[in-house]
């Protein structure tokens, strides 16, 4: 297992596009930067800062894609070059192959969630809209990475199906619906969607915020749990199916 | 046969309704080059898979080294050496880079095993090209590389010249038997290319239609394909009618409407020659020949010639 995500890293190589996806990181922060210097109010907290910075649609929206994106990409080369049999003569596990690929994105999704953390504190801090404050910093850090290790877990459905195709334009299209979709079910049912799931662990003790359901973190965590069990099942069963 | 490293019996693919292997009997011995002959869609790669156990087998047993693939791949796949198809690799990375990747999954311990497996193929080493932009040849040649990577003991080739130029064709074809020949390996090799098979099998296997029409060594082959007499006649119908009346032989093929192939080299030629004369049908020329192995392609898949 080792060998094989250590393997993950030698053939990123080359692939810029994935280490320019991380400037997405900078969306938010940016956005909040704009939003609180236009707002022009005094009195602006950290909490409310970050929630726009970090919080809100970087977890809803952004991050999500770009991991759809990436484990996209991650599996698209070995399908579409049809390298896939030459992996399993050497021969390596299917679980374990698509289990290397999930640790990529979960690795990534983590450094995303640093960076976004880093850049919000920056555009917080820098033109004097929030103060530095240590509570405000590590409660954003832990934030940050309850949404980056989570992100992934939430993602894995997408990653199952980019696993069962060649191409890469279902795998795309289903990471765009499964995004919104998980979005949308926030308002209806947080313990349906695992991306909602997510949110609702990630919101549970954030203070002013107000939802429709009570936050059941057993729920959100069984949501998110059940739909990443059957996303492995899923992807090992179409591995081994593929000829 | 004890020296089998290969050993499939009766085995069957079926795609819904389309049989594309059917009850194949295939005998690949310990250290010998065995030639899987076809025409493109015969079956041979279908075969290839199913012995690695990439593709399902729908009836029948495929062994290697005496085990089922299924249940045994951590002790059977590291001991062979395979391309199927068109080799795929990261088309970002170097020859190297791909190489070191599939050389790590493989826990090859050589530290010189990449460069080696490089040289053999004649790609350079640590070079910047990555594989997006490498010619067709360049690709064959890194598949090749991968397949030798790890010394198996057992290569399973299929189509492995496929793209090269003609130096390129001889170069592998060199180191294939050389393979053979210095470090023992055995070598399952599929190809369209008769004159390739016939210059590097030791023992063959002419597949149509997906079902195995021939298993033979070279040599028996070479023996049997011994002579036939080349009978050019105005009318191959009339002609095939008296050899079947008159000399009672259907060992023969009719090679268009004027040309025929007569099998019975024993037949007295004189004797024909005048029958067919007193039938009235003209005799442009008779004449002993040698019969190619494309000939013999011919005749065994009873249709048209190979490349």
């Amino acid at each position: 297992m080792l060998n094989l995500i250590q393997t993950e890293f030698l053939k990123l190589r080359r692939k810029n596009f994935i280490f320019l996806m991380l400037i997405s990181s900078l969306l938010m922060p940016l956005l909040a930067v704009f939003y609180f210097g236009a707002a022009k109010k005094a009195d602006i907290t950290p909490m409310q800062f970050y929630k726009w910075s970090a919080y809100s649609y970087t977890s809803w929206i952004i991050l999500p894609v770009v991991l759809g994106i990436l484990g996209t990409m991650l599996l698209y080369d070995e399908n579409q070059n049809d390298m896939l049999k030459q992996l399993w003569i050497i021969p390596i596990s299917k679980l374990g192959y698509f289990l290397s690929k999930f640790v990529i994105v979960f690795l990534y999704s983590v450094l995303f969630m640093m960076i976004t953390a880093v850049c919000s504190i920056l555009a917080g801090i820098l033109p004097g809209t929030i103060p530095l404050t240590a509570d405000s910093v590590s409660y954003l850090f832990l934030k940050c990475f309850e949404i980056g290790a989570l992100a992934p877990f939430a993602m894995l459905p997408v990653l199952a199906v980019a696993a069962s195709q060649k191409g890469y334009i279902l795998p795309i299209c289903v990471t765009l619906v499964y995004t919104f979709l998980g979005f949308i079910l926030l308002m209806v049912n947080m313990y349906v969607h695992p991306l909602s799931g997510m949110t609702a662990i990630v919101i549970n003790d954030m203070p002013d915020i107000v939802m429709k359901q009570p936050i059941d973190l057993k729920s959100a965590f069984l949501c998110i749990g059940i739909w990443s069990i059957a996303s492995i099942i899923c992807a090992d069963v179409t591995l081994r199916k593929r000829q | 046969m004890n020296d089998a490293v290969i050993e499939t019996k009766q085995i069957t693919k079926v795609y819904g309704e389309q049989t594309a292997v059917n009850r194949v009997d295939l005998h690949v011995r310990k250290g010998r080059i065995y030639g899987l002959l076809g025409r493109n869609g015969a079956g041979k790669t279908t075969i290839m898979k199913m012995i690695l156990g990439l593709v399902s087998i729908t009836s029948g047993e495929a062994d290697l080294f005496g085990k089922n693939v299924k249940g045994n791949e951590k002790q059977i796949y590291p001991r062979i050496g395979a391309i199927i198809e068109m080799p795929g690799f990261y088309p970002n990375l170097t020859g190297t880079e791909n190489l070191e990747i599939f050389a790590k999954l493989r826990g090859t311990t050589k530290p010189r095993a990449v460069q080696e497996a490089l040289e053999v193929v004649g790609l350079p080493y640590r070079d910047k090209k990555t594989f997006s932009k490498y010619s067709l040849g360049m690709k064959q040649r890194l598949g090749i590389a991968n397949a030798i990577l790890h010394d198996p003991e057992l290569l399973i080739l299929d189509e492995p010249t496929n793209g090269l130029d003609p130096i390129g064709i001889a170069e592998v074809r060199s180191f294939i038997k050389d393979l053979s020949v210095e470090r023992g390996k055995t070598i399952l090799i599929s190809s369209h290319i008769l004159s390739e098979i016939s210059l590097l099998a030791d023992d063959i296997g002419i597949i149509n239609n997906g079902v195995l029409l021939e298993e033979n060594s070279m040599a028996a082959l070479k023996k049997k394909n011994g002579k036939y007499i080349l009978l050019q006649v105005s009318d191959t119908a009339k002609a095939s009618l008296i050899l079947e009346r008159k000399f009672h032989t259907k060992n023969y093929s009719v090679q268009d409407a004027h040309t025929l192939h007569l099998f019975d080299t024993f037949l007295d030629m004189a004797a024909v020659n005048k029958a067919l004369m007193l039938e009235d049908i003209s005799v442009i020329s008779s004449q002993l020949c040698n019969d190619t192995l494309e000939d013999y392609f011919k005749r065994v898949t009873g249709g048209e010639g190979i490349a």
